[in-house]
């Protein structure tokens, strides 16, 4: 199997939010982001359907 | 809410969630059943979101729709918060980072998924089959928990700053 891709991708999205909480302030963390999108109707909406769709995906299907 | 009350609530609700997620974890695959029993749970935590943020929502207009706005209850004024003080080229630049980062997740997604055989390329929902697949039910019981309660962060505002 394969996973030395998804290894690289994982290692991306880590090395960004260790960047974040390294350089403090300014360069937002993961959970900055999504705070701010649930300070808009929109990004509450997407991040609900975003999340009911993973629960259907992993404990539906 | 005061504090034993809400222990008790929290608990109640972490409580029923580990037992929907052991019930939904031992479902067969692909059924209407466990299809239904998701999108009640799901619903059940919006409204659990909905009725918590309803809760809050008396303190959060004094702070954000008050006629004093821009000042704290004394008069003086609020202080610059984190975000406004924060540096804007860093700022962007991390968004980019973030973006880009996100973006490669996504090409190693389709890269994976139009790729045969899935042993060879495993996309990322059958990585997580590994772990959570209909055989791992203390492990799929245990995400299902995790799952519902990220629904009452995700459909709720966040707090305002102090």
């Amino acid at each position: 199997m394969n996973v030395v891709l998804w290894l690289v991708a994982a290692g991306a999205l880590g090395i960004c939010e260790v960047a974040s909480r390294r350089l403090g302030r300014g360069w937002p963390t993961a959970a900055q982001i999504v705070n701010r999108a649930r300070g808009h109707l929109v990004g509450r909406a997407v991040l609900v359907v975003g999340w009911v769709w993973l629960g259907w995906h992993v404990f539906a299907r | 809410m005061n504090p034993p009350r809400s222990a008790v609530v929290s608990g109640a609700l972490f409580i029923s969630l580990a037992a929907c997620g052991w019930f939904v974890a031992g479902m067969a695959p692909f059924g209407v059943e466990s299809s239904a029993f998701t999108f009640s749970v799901a619903a059940a935590m919006l409204a659990v979101s909905a009725v918590a943020g309803h809760a809050h929502s008396q303190a959060f207009d004094l702070r954000v729709r008050g006629p004093n706005l821009g000042r704290r209850r004394d008069g003086a004024p609020v202080p610059p918060s984190a975000d406004a003080s924060a540096d804007t080229s860093l700022v962007e630049r991390g968004v980019v980072a973030w973006l880009l980062a996100v973006l490669l997740f996504v090409a190693v997604e389709l890269w994976e998924l139009f790729h045969v055989p899935r042993s060879t390329y495993p996309t990322l929902s059958s990585l997580v089959n590994e772990v959570l697949g209909p055989g791992h039910r203390v492990a799929r019981a245990a995400a299902f928990v995790c799952w519902a309660a990220c629904g009452l962060i995700v459909s709720s505002r966040p707090f305002p700053s102090r």
